[in-house]
């Protein structure tokens, strides 16, 4: 059996589109899913390019959760950012939640629940490039992202007295994964489809 | 996630009407949450707003009523995050809202696609081939196990209707007695009443015969796919030995 060495060459000429403009920013809504609610098994990336995620579906009875974040510049912070290895280079993606509200509903459900487990995070970006498939970024679905940073600062005008949350996934080998399903109106069905949630199999 | 009965979801539903206009309570929130997504298939969306469990109160309640049963669970579902499109058609199916003869026409043509299905029946395969040659397929055991569950129901619903109309009558006949002489009112009243069982208790037991036939047709194809399944796994069986007995053979 031949030996697979990782080629790492160039393959496409580096050009912004003169027509269709890279833009800077998030759109306000993005989704948290929890690591270990993905149907792993069924995860499936096209053929033609492995960082695109075509297939991404959940175990029975669990469902994605709109994560809304008003503003200009929602999600700020989030980002991605290289990290060199021994053998190879890795990326550090950060995603960076503002969590409006710090209810005991919320402290129960979602700050520490946030705190200490593990999650896949799908963001829409302003720029969807030309056929769209820039849309749905995604963070989070190699190697988990977890919180490094949280606070309740109850004067900041920043969130509002809410929290500020960031999580982070470090050691992930691909630079940037993509939702994309044959087109953007399957691609966003599907992103309904997993904040709906199957009722399980009773 | 069992599916309550009609009748109990109504109850439940009456029953939190009274905290429409304050505020509904932490179960009852719950519940409209577990109703909302099992009748309407839909979350409630946004889980900080009261309206919002106002609003999913009443679509729940006109659904039930528009429908007049507890809607039935499909045959198949799909994965949260699972999309079918049928090429050359501007339709999508996620989760529960994919009919059986879209999901066994996409099986037909991607059979590996099974792995997006949450549920689906045991037999799938035999209803895509059934499908794919243009019959249509068998009801599942299930579907029919749920077909005489339903009529047993009605039955027993007819029961109740004679019971209570029984106790009617008579109630109305010791009232005649307790003020006869009075005026004719009472006897009439009897009479019209008896009249009236009469007319239920014939239409009941007509309805109760078909019903008890529907039943028995419906066993007994209950009992003609059990023996099939059974006469299927004895062939398998077979077969399974005679390979194995081919390749002890050929290990020789």
């Amino acid at each position: 059996m031949p030996i697979d060495v990782c080629d790492f060459k160039l393959a496409q000429d580096i050009a912004g589109s003169c027509t269709n403009p890279q833009v800077a920013g998030l759109k306000n809504t993005g989704y948290l899913i929890n690591y270990d609610d993905i149907d792993w098994d069924s995860l499936a990336k096209a053929n033609d390019n492995p960082n695109i995620v075509e297939t991404l579906l959940l175990l029975s009875g669990k469902r994605a959760y709109k994560v809304v974040v008003p503003g200009n510049t929602p999600f700020t912070g989030t980002q991605a950012a290289l990290a060199t290895g021994t053998y190879r280079n890795k990326f550090t993606k950060t995603a960076s939640i503002v969590v409006l509200d710090s209810g005991p509903d919320v402290s129960k459900n979602v700050i520490d629940q946030l705190a200490n487990g593990r999650f896949v995070f799908i963001f829409e970006n302003k720029y969807q490039g030309a056929d769209k498939k820039n849309t749905f970024e995604i963070y989070g679905l190699e190697q988990g992202l977890a919180a490094t940073e949280m606070t309740n600062e109850k004067y900041s005008e920043e969130t509002d007295g809410g929290w500020a949350v960031t999580l982070e996934e470090t050691g992930a080998p691909t630079s940037g994964l993509f939702l994309f399903k044959t087109s953007i109106a399957t691609t966003r069905a599907a992103l309904e489809s997993l904040v709906t949630g199957s009722q399980g199999n009773s | 996630m069992d599916m309550a009965s009609y009748e109990e979801t109504l109850r439940t539903l009456e029953e939190m009407r009274s905290r429409f206009d304050s505020g509904f309570s932490s179960s009852d929130k719950e519940k409209i949450e577990t109703l909302y997504l099992q009748i309407c298939g839909k979350r409630v969306r946004n889980t900080g707003c009261r309206d919002c469990y106002r609003d999913a109160y009443i679509e729940i309640r006109s659904k039930l009523k528009q429908l007049g049963k507890m809607p039935k669970k499909p045959n198949y579902t799909l994965k949260a995050g699972a999309i079918i499109h049928p090429q050359g058609t501007s339709k999508f199916y996620s989760l529960a809202n994919i009919p059986d003869d879209v999901a066994e026409e996409w099986l037909g043509k991607y059979p590996a696609d099974i792995n997006k299905f949450e549920t689906y029946p045991t037999d799938w395969q035999s209803r895509v081939e059934a499908r794919k040659e243009g019959r249509v397929a068998e009801p599942t055991v299930d579907e029919l196990k749920a077909e005489v569950e339903r009529l047993n129901d009605v039955v027993n619903e007819k029961d109740v209707e004679i019971e209570k109309l029984t106790i009617e009558v008579e109630t109305a006949k010791a009232k005649a007695e307790a003020g006869a002489g009075d005026d004719g009112a009472a006897a009439m009243e009897i009479e019209t009443l008896k009249a009236d069982l009469a007319a239920a208790n014939e239409e009941l037991e007509k309805s109760k015969a078909e019903a008890q036939a529907e039943v028995e047709a419906l066993n007994k194809n209950v009992d003609e796919l059990k023996a099939e399944v059974e006469r299927l796994t004895k062939e398998l069986e077979a077969a399974n030995k005679k390979a194995a007995k081919k390749t002890a053979k050929a290990e020789e």
